[in-house]
């Protein structure tokens, strides 16, 4: 296909070509976020080619991965950023992704010297993750590593990096009757006035789910459970920790802050302790009462 | 003479209250959770911290605005330059 759409988190994600070597085709993971509606709110065209950028300049680095490689890194002249990554399913070919301040258009470039036919997903991973969370960032949300349930009408989001418990916790609930939302990455957005917590799409196929935020926890593994509340900057600073996020400019963050300030105003938020059984059910239920 | 100060990076200063987020612009993925709470003296504190007041000027500047001692402004001064050292290098 030469274009397609995508919704995630009640944004639009409008994929296209007009290159006749480039041709679509989405990961599994996100086979459900698929959309016929045409709307757009970012906007993202595909064509091969390596534009010259020596003279931008570097403003964003990651560190090297396991095989000494970085995977990508952001550049930028005058108003127009670019990312350079190279993308496993593509053969490893280096992508330059521009895009500008509105951090909603962009132009892809995939070198293709030999014009072969390409059949490609250009959301796949660094990049469709990267074009996901500077969207989400300029619409009112924010993207965590957090799992979250809907339990009794109650959503429950838990904060966490790897090996904290997100996926511990959220299986507990999830074993009792709760929805599971997703048991990794989250955005949270504000639409209408009224906070929304989402899924995304990840690395296998699963349906778009929503609920409403009732309460962040940020969780560790504890011998005991045991619950701090946090309200006001506190709250805003700990939760700004859990977010996913680039610090290489301020209208992302400071939309970010922003977002969170607001959030933490309508939600219990704390941090939690907890041991993995499933006595935390009713020891959160209680935070409630 | 008086210690000179300056920012490392650009920032985001949020409020929330009476309080700040200072969240640093450190182009690192490795420092992309570093964030700081300032209350309303740290923040007048940092504002002033721009590669020309010294120590001394902004020691004075908070026992004028804030009736504070002079000594005690000082040592506010150190003890948040003390905090913020990551953030800051001197000229």
């Amino acid at each position: 296909m030469k274009k397609y759409s995508i919704q995630i988190a009640n944004l639009f994600y409008l994929v296209q070509s007009e290159d006749d070597s480039v041709f679509f085709a989405p990961e599994p993971g996100y086979e459900h976020f698929l959309t016929e509606n045409q709307k757009s709110n970012v906007v993202v065209k595909v064509q091969c080619g390596t534009p010259d950028i020596s003279d931008f300049e570097k403003v964003f680095d990651v560190p090297e991965d396991a095989s000494g490689q970085k995977l990508w890194t952001i550049y930028k002249k005058n108003e127009i950023y670019c990312i350079v990554c190279k993308q496993q399913n593509i053969y490893g070919r280096e992508i330059q992704a521009f895009f500008d301040s509105t951090f909603c258009k962009w132009n892809l470039f995939i070198r293709n010297e030999r014009q072969e036919k390409l059949i490609i997903d250009p959301l796949a991973y660094p990049l469709g993750p990267i074009i996901m969370l500077y969207a989400t960032q300029m619409h009112d949300g924010i993207v965590l590593h957090a799992s979250g349930v809907e339990y009794k009408n109650k959503g429950l989001v838990f904060c966490g990096f790897s090996g904290k418990g997100k996926t511990t916790i959220s299986n507990i609930f999830a074993r009792a009757g709760a929805t599971l939302i997703n048991d990794d990455r989250l955005i949270i957005r504000k639409i209408d006035n009224r906070f929304k917590v989402f899924n995304t799409p990840m690395h296998y196929p699963d349906k778009p789910k929503e609920m409403t935020p009732n309460s962040i926890f940020i969780i560790e593994h504890s011998s005991e459970h045991k619950f701090k509340p946090l309200t006001g900057i506190s709250a805003v600073a700990n939760i700004s920790a859990m977010c996913i996020q680039h610090h290489f400019a301020s209208v992302l963050l400071s939309n970010q802050l922003q977002t969170i300030t607001e959030l933490e105003k309508n939600i219990l938020a704390g941090k939690l302790g907890f041991s993995p059984d499933k006595s935390i059910i009713c020891f959160i239920e209680k935070l409630f009462k | 003479m008086s210690s000179i100060y300056r920012k490392k990076y650009e920032y985001v200063l949020k409020a929330s209250g009476n309080e700040y987020i200072l969240v640093p612009i450190t182009k690192n993925i490795a420092e992309m959770n570093a964030i700081y709470t300032l209350n309303e003296t740290g923040t007048a504190i940092w504002e002033m911290i721009d590669g020309i007041n010294s120590v001394d000027d902004i020691a004075h500047h908070l026992h004028e605005i804030y009736d504070v001692d002079y000594t005690k402004a000082l040592e506010d001064v150190e003890l948040f330059l003390k905090k913020m050292n990551a953030l800051l290098e001197k000229i």
